[in-house]
């Protein structure tokens, strides 16, 4: 019997690190199968945004997502910890959560909740912010208004840093800065420049607050009705997926530094990391839904 | 997959559609159709997220909004006082309601962003004016949702921040590059209503031009009401509130005028207002969502690609495939949405645009246009819902109507198409040629 | 130029009044019978609320409301299904008769009654798909207000109940399943 997967991203952008990855690893999946197991992208939220497709996909629905942490919160609130801030210093020091018994178990239970991981740690980028000066230590952004994503681990950094988050759709971050609904916003290089938010705010600091890792799920039932072998090759190139897309991201990521420069853009490298590091911390005793002691098992993870 | 699974839906909404099945319900019994077929790939409620997912959808939010503005102001008389300005200023002019519409939607386009909006709004007021008083309803639905098109273009535009994004161009130049066209569909518009008004003989709202002291009087008496656009426009060019949140904000300064300034409307009449403004957003927003809900069956099939594909091997040369392009979005105009083409079809079109060396921002323009335009050609289309929908319109009236005015508009696709300078030469003044794509 | 008709009861056929002022025609909106509209209504207050309150909030308080725009997209959508529930009853869902209006009364009626059918199996449908629909939505959890997904779907279910029970009422085998042409709320 032969498969056919709908391959499903926000990203529209061809030439996005992960829109690449994506195509190798629906080619190399239908190399490998011999044609039986065959994946058809769909960029730009053809089948809907995350939330929508990630929600049927739980139904049972055929479809491969490209997703976050963020949105996967949604069935395991556990998950949020992997998009806490400053969860990590390295994606080095990811790698070793990805690979550890806590991050296994929460897998599992998004298993139960009708997901299942194919592919879990590849680096998508690292948030940083834009504003109209620079941001180098907290007091710098004390009751600054910014636009967040709507998500509880973002409004509670914020929150815990000491600015006014104000969560706002996406589609609307351009306008509300340029009449200055909000003064500032936040995102991946990646983002920053595609969405030209770089014509209406010219700083971005290197906060660095919070680190993405994509994810790809696909319907645990569709899963477990594959013959063993096609279930071990989309695991095994699920693999190969994540590193490249992490070494991707490294590499796009300073061509989008010099894109962002090039266009006018002040860089502010000496931000206190440190600093905001400390003070974001009190963020993961707020967000609603986390196991008690979840945050200090998850850092354990990472010191071995 | 068989050619039965990829066109049944579609055959199946034409042939109920004819059989004089609700548009909302044969939509939706098509993706139904769609569902049930593919029932191995996914489970049937997800029929139901689809046919939800038109309301999760923050900028449709303004939607209801705008339309319980409109009722408010049509029953507590603030409409009535507008319009008497708009008389005593141009009530002259052969066909002047009509002129004022569109007059007021290239004002109402520098406000707000969303063309379904501002069909809304339109036909509410100036429109269902010119029913009561001799117009023709079928006349009036045409004027309002035409005119609302303007809004797509003259920034701020949803249209055109969406696009910037999936393009990758820039918003600001997307912005400057809208507003000659818009104006020159202003112009368009105006023409053709002037030779239509004087053909039929619509007449004059008043014998002779008002005097001075007429004018200052209903310039007074409007005062409350002119305050109103005064609020939209501070409000979001000075960053105190967001487009969608501006519909909640004109929705209280509506009622706050109309309870405390005018006072032709009480406290009690409110609830009917109300559900009347209930009725009418839900008739609308209901056939939004059967429409989003068939739209994922061609998604999910990929019917636009299909069409796409056929185009690439066509012609290398820029205007040959612009007008190509712009023929193949009209006859998929007719039939889906406008916004979510424009989500489907951007990424695909782009790289011929690229490969054909069409500047981005120019191909935004003609882009924007002609899926705005979609949404007056029957039989699927947002701004001919609202408009034939608030004022009692039926397809087969407004499709009669709507004739002239579409010819204008597909003159202008092209124009806009040949000479892209009617796009460029704005934001090439603003920005320069250089710098960003 | 006709008068606008709306209201159309099954033994309807004469002018009536527009809907604002046909109200008492309609009857109370705090009435059984009008419960889905009293419920879009309450919704509709809900959006201007919630939004008007996201704004107050940013400029008033020292943390701007985050749950706003959740809220107001939720209470949409149950405007918008239960609203419609009261378009079924108001015959707002426009359809179009150039074609059926060609066709020979026995052909009509035909027609009609297939029509009629049609949408009551399509309303019991729906009415299924969005209860499954929410208990596989029922772990979700909403992002800001941290309640389950189902509170979207489910009273969509419900609503879809209220469009066949308004469906049912329009009980048009009372005057013999006799045609009617797109009324003039319709395209
Ligand atoms: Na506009
Ligand atoms: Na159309």
């Amino acid at each position: 019997e032969s498969y056919q997967l709908r391959f499903s991203t926000s990203q529209v952008n061809p030439n996005e690190p992960v829109v690449k990855v994506m195509h190798s690893f629906a080619d190399r999946v239908k190399e490998r199968s011999k044609g039986q197991l065959t994946l058809t992208i769909f960029t730009g939220d053809q089948l809907g945004p995350q939330k929508k497709v990630n929600e049927m996909i739980k139904g049972g629905a055929r479809v491969l997502s490209v997703t976050d942490y963020g949105q996967l919160s949604q069935f395991v609130p556990d998950m949020a910890v992997v998009a806490g801030p400053y969860m990590f210093a390295n994606p080095d020091e990811a790698k070793r959560l990805f690979t550890s018994p806590v991050f296994g178990e929460m897998s599992t239970r998004l298993e139960q909740q009708g997901l299942k991981l194919v592919m879990a740690d590849g680096l998508f980028g690292v948030r940083h912010l834009l504003a109209s000066k620079p941001v180098r230590t907290p007091a710098d952004i004390a009751g600054m208004t910014l636009r967040v994503p709507p998500s509880p681990i973002m409004l509670e950094t914020f929150t815990a840093l000491g600015a006014r988050p104000q969560a706002l759709p996406w589609g609307e971050v351009y306008n509300a800065l340029q009449t200055g609904v909000v003064d500032a916003a936040e995102a991946n290089y990646g983002s920053l420049a595609g969405s030209k938010l770089y014509e209406v705010r010219k700083v971005v600091s290197n906060t660095a607050h919070q680190m993405m890792f994509a994810a790809f799920v696909t319907s645990t039932s569709f899963f477990n009705s594959l013959p063993a072998d096609l279930q071990k090759i989309l695991l095994e190139e699920g693999r190969k997926a994540g590193a490249e897309l992490t070494a991707a991201t490294v590499a796009s990521d300073k061509a989008f530094a010099e894109e962002l420069k090039k266009n006018g853009v002040q860089i502010v490298e000496n931000v206190d990391v440190k600093a905001f590091a400390e003070k974001a911390k009190a963020a993961y005793a707020k967000v609603p839904g986390l196991t008690p002691g979840i945050y200090d098992k998850a850092r354990q993870a990472l010191a071995h | 997959m068989s050619m039965l699974q990829l066109w049944l839906p579609s055959v199946l909404m034409l042939a109920l559609l004819a059989l004089q099945t609700p548009v909302t319900w044969s939509m939706a019994i098509a993706a139904l159709s769609f569902f049930l077929m593919n029932m191995g790939e996914m489970p049937l409620a997800n029929f139901a997220q689809q046919m939800a997912e038109g309301t999760e959808s923050v900028s449709l939010l303004a939607l209801p909004l705008f339309v319980l503005a409109g009722c408010v102001m049509n029953a507590s008389g603030i409409t009535r006082r507008l319009l008497h300005l708009a008389e005593v200023l141009v009530g002259h002019m052969t066909g002047a309601l009509a002129q004022m519409c569109t007059v007021l939607a290239t004002l109402l386009g520098g406000l707000t962003a969303s063309a379904n909006a501002d069909a809304a709004m339109l036909s509410k007021t100036i429109g269902s004016q010119m029913v009561q008083r001799g117009y023709g309803a079928p006349f009036a639905a045409v004027i309002t949702s035409s005119a609302a098109i303007i809004t797509a273009l003259i920034p701020p535009s949803i249209g055109l921040i969406v696009y910037g994004f999936l393009a990758e161009a820039s918003i600001g130049r997307l912005f400057a590059a809208g507003v000659v066209p818009g104006l020159l569909l202003a112009a368009g518009l105006m023409l053709t209503t002037h030779f239509l008004a004087t053909r039929r003989k619509y007449q004059p709202q008043r014998a002779s031009r008002a005097t001075a002291s007429e004018i200052t009087q209903a310039v007074i008496d409007g005062l409350w009401a002119l305050s109103i656009p005064v609020v939209i426009l501070g409000g979001t060019r000075y960053g105190i509130f967001t487009t969608t949140e501006s519909g909640a904000v004109v929705v209280i300064y509506v009622v706050l005028v109309a309870l405390f300034g005018y006072r032709e409307i009480r406290l009690r009449d409110l609830p009917e207002v109300l559900a009347e403004s209930v009725r009418d957003s839900a008739s609308v927003m209901m056939m939004i969502c059967a429409a989003a809900a068939f739209g994922f069956y061609l998604s999910w099939q990929q019917v636009p690609q299909a069409m796409s594909g056929w185009l690439a091997g066509t012609t290398t040369n820029p205007v040959m495939l612009l007008l190509l392009i712009n023929l193949v979005l009209i006859a998929l105009g007719t039939a889906i949405e406008g916004s979510a083409a424009l989500i489907i079809l951007t990424p695909m079109l782009l790289p011929l645009i690229e490969g054909a060396h069409i500047d981005k921002v120019h191909f935004g323009i003609v882009l924007i246009t002609n899926l705005t335009i979609a949404g007056i050609t029957p039989p699927v289309g947002g701004l001919m819902y609202i408009s034939s929908q608030t004022l009692k319109v039926k397809m087969g009236d407004y499709s009669r109507e709507i004739a002239p005015y579409l010819a204008v508009m597909m003159g202008l696709l092209v124009l806009l198409s040949v000479f892209p300078q009617l796009s460029l030469w704005l934001p090439n003044l603003l920005y320069g040629t250089g710098g960003v794509q | 130029m006709q008068t606008v008709q709306t209201l159309a009861p099954p033994s309807g056929g004469q002018e009536e009044a527009v809907p604002a002022a046909g109200a008492s025609r309609a009857g109370r909106l705090l009435s059984l019978r009008r419960i889905d509209e009293a419920i879009g209504v309450a919704c509709m207050l809900a959006i201007v609320a919630s939004i008007a309150w996201g704004v107050i909030t940013r400029y008033l308080f020292p943390q701007p409301a985050a749950w706003t725009f959740e809220a107001a997209v939720i209470a949409f959508g149950w405007l918008v299904f239960f609203g419609s529930a009261a378009c079924v009853r108001w015959r707002m869902h426009a359809d179009v008769d150039a074609l059926v209006a060609m066709f020979p009364p026995k052909v009509r009626r035909v027609v009609f009654i297939g029509n009629w059918l049609l949408l009551a199996v399509l309303f019991v449908v729906l009415a299924a798909m969005f209860a499954w629909q929410g208990v596989i939505a029922h772990s979700i959890r909403v992002v800001s207000l941290d309640i389950p997904r189902s509170v979207v779907y489910a009273p969509m279910s419900v609503a879809s109940i209220l469009m066949l029970v308004q469906h049912l009422l329009l009980a048009p085998w009372r005057d013999g399943w006799q045609w009617r042409a797109s009324s003039e709320s319709a395209l």
